[in-house]
């Protein structure tokens, strides 16, 4: 595992778990953190600094695959780390890179068939649909239904299943196939933006209007300003306005940002 | 109670015009089939080895999504129902698997969905005689070979479609639709379709040098002379796989026995969409979907 400990948290081995803490296993080992914290904060309390597996902390990247097991439950389960908070009795192993077979292909010479996918990642029709993939998507994507519309050549249908997938590679991981699910169907989305998708039109006028220079005025104005006056400018803003938000939540939100 | 359909991984592909001929005929005599939610392949062939139980999952969760549709599927493709049906014969008979299987996927599954093929169907919940009652288009100048191939009859005693040797259900459709059916000895010989699979069609032109020895080529021209020589306009089937080998190995067929005639293969449905007055330009009739194009005998034969 990319992660390094630097053992400096006080995290000697109990076996009752104190008053406010949870007891887990990092890769074997026990440790007591607070509850409450996710996975991930908790991998760092107990003394990891995490190189890799850690990204976004917002369950966006994927980075923070983690298997795990709870005492007593013979069932293997899967989550983001920065996305799940601790459990008492948690067996944890973090998946931070899984080396599945990636395919270099050129987009622009494919068509959005079943061929391409095929052509792209021929292992991908072993699928015998046993549906375990679907059981370790941490995402709760329905991967095999996916895997099966891919089969049919439903790029369409393809790109939508599984448009939530993150890429963490948990899927694969665990096929008895050896299929790269999230490949495919990062394939077929990239198959359905380029080919089947419309064009939207919005977006080509305001793609021409940026080429024109519509906007340079207003941006250049903008870098110009005092940081209170942009702010103003901010808040006033006519799209997405900003939301009302009492005292707390707006300490607790510079906070989160003051965090990044 | 609702009707599950599963049409099956192919109908979504090449045999498209089997799909959309099944449920708009189904919807022309007032029945909504419903889809079996989130189906995957059924695996295509029933896995022989009687150990592999990973092949058994698919089809059961399928059965199981049927189910909570209504308590009977609907399927046409004979791959699909032979897959079908003998995985719910596995459920009924075999208690351990039964077991292992629904603790793999996770549903109880018990084998109380009925697994119906279209041609069941259509007798027993249209009724043959009220099709022949709304046909649009009379189809007596069609003369028809109705080919049932292995899969839907086979092993008879999991499928009981029909007497296996000597099936009759096709015919008795098709009569009932005002064909001229014929008698056709090889209604039930192996068109060596699973072999074709693994035979590339262009080695099939040279057809003695295939790695089959050119045996593909040589069942499917003794189903198909017999045919011809009886005066079939059509081969008529249900099967998908079938379909593709016979009307894809004409071409080999034409090289190695001169003077043999070409024949275009069907679907019953695609008939009976047809002859119902649906638009036929729906049912991919057409030389885009066919090797031997159908469109000119349709034409000649059922809407003139
Ligand atoms: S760190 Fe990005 S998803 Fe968890």
């Amino acid at each position: 595992m990319a992660a390094k400990t630097s053992g400096k948290a006080g995290n000697a081995a109990v076996d009752e778990s104190p008053a406010g803490m949870v007891k887990i296993y990092i890769m074997g080992k026990q440790y007591a953190v607070p509850e409450g914290l996710t996975i991930q904060k908790a991998l760092e309390y107990a003394g990891l600094t995490l190189l890799r597996g850690c990204g976004c902390r917002g369950g966006f990247c994927g980075a923070c695959g983690t298997v795990y097991r709870t005492e007593g439950d013979y069932k293997l389960k899967v989550a983001l780390a920065c996305q799940t908070v601790v459990e008492d009795g948690m067996y944890l192993t973090q998946i931070p890179f899984y080396p599945a077979n990636k395919a270099i292909y050129d987009i622009e010479k494919l068509t959005p068939s079943l061929e391409s996918l095929v052509q792209a990642y021929p292992e991908f029709m072993r699928c015998v649909q046993c549906n375990t993939c679907r059981k370790v998507c941490p995402q709760d994507i329905e991967v095999m239904q996916y895997m099966a519309t891919a089969m049919r050549g439903d790029i369409a249908k393809t790109a939508d299943l599984s448009f939530d997938c993150i890429m963490c590679g948990l899927c694969a991981s665990r096929c008895p196939a050896d299929t790269v699910q999230y490949y495919v169907g990062i394939l077929a989305r990239r198959l359905y933006g380029k080919y089947v998708a419309p064009e939207a039109k919005h977006l080509a006028d305001r793609l021409g209007e940026l080429d024109t220079g519509k906007f340079d005025k207003e941006i250049d104005d903008m870098i110009k300003m005092k940081q209170e006056d942009l702010r103003k400018l901010y808040d006033t803003r006519d799209i997405e306005p900003a939301e009302e938000t009492t005292e707390t939540e707006a300490v607790s939100a510079t906070e989160a940002g003051t965090d990044k | 109670m609702e009707i599950a359909y599963f049409p099956g991984c192919t109908l979504r592909a090449s045999a498209i015009g089997l799909d959309d001929s099944v449920r708009d005929t189904a919807a022309a005599f007032g029945f909504d089939f419903k889809e079996v939610p989130d189906w995957t392949c059924c695996g295509a062939t029933f896995n022989l080895a009687v150990d592999n139980i990973m092949a058994l999952a698919p089809p059961i969760r399928i059965l199981a999504n049927a189910k909570t549709v209504g308590d009977r599927v609907v399927t046409v493709c004979a791959g699909c129902y032979n897959v079908l049906k003998r995985a719910n014969y596995t459920v009924r008979n075999d208690a351990e698997k039964r077991k292992k299987i629904s603790d793999f996927i996770e549903m109880e599954y018990e084998g109380d969905v009925e697994v119906v093929h279209y041609i069941e169907f259509l007798r027993d919940d249209v009724g043959f005689d009220r099709i022949g009652k709304e046909l649009k288009k009379k189809l007596d100048q069609v003369k028809v070979a109705p080919y049932y191939g292995c899969q839907l009859l086979r092993p008879e005693e999991e499928l009981q479609f029909d007497d296996a040797e000597d099936p009759m259900l096709m015919d008795d459709l098709l009569k009932a639709m005002g064909c001229d059916v014929i008698d056709f000895p090889h209604k039930v010989e192996c068109c060596g379709a699973f072999l074709t699979v693994c035979t590339d069609l262009e080695a099939r032109s040279a057809a003695k040098d295939d790695d089959t020895g050119g045996a593909v080529s040589e069942c499917s021209y003794t189903i198909l002379d017999a045919a011809v020589k009886r005066g079939a306009d059509f081969v008529v089937l249900s099967c998908p796989l079938c379909l593709y080998n016979l009307d894809s190995a004409q071409d080999a067929i034409e090289k190695e026995h001169h003077g043999f005639k070409k024949i275009p293969i069907i679907y019953f449905s695609q008939l009976l969409a047809v002859a119902l007055g649906l638009d036929p330009k729906k049912y991919a009739l057409d030389s885009a979907h066919h090797y031997v194009d159908p469109s000119g005998v349709v034409k000649a034969k059922v809407l003139s």
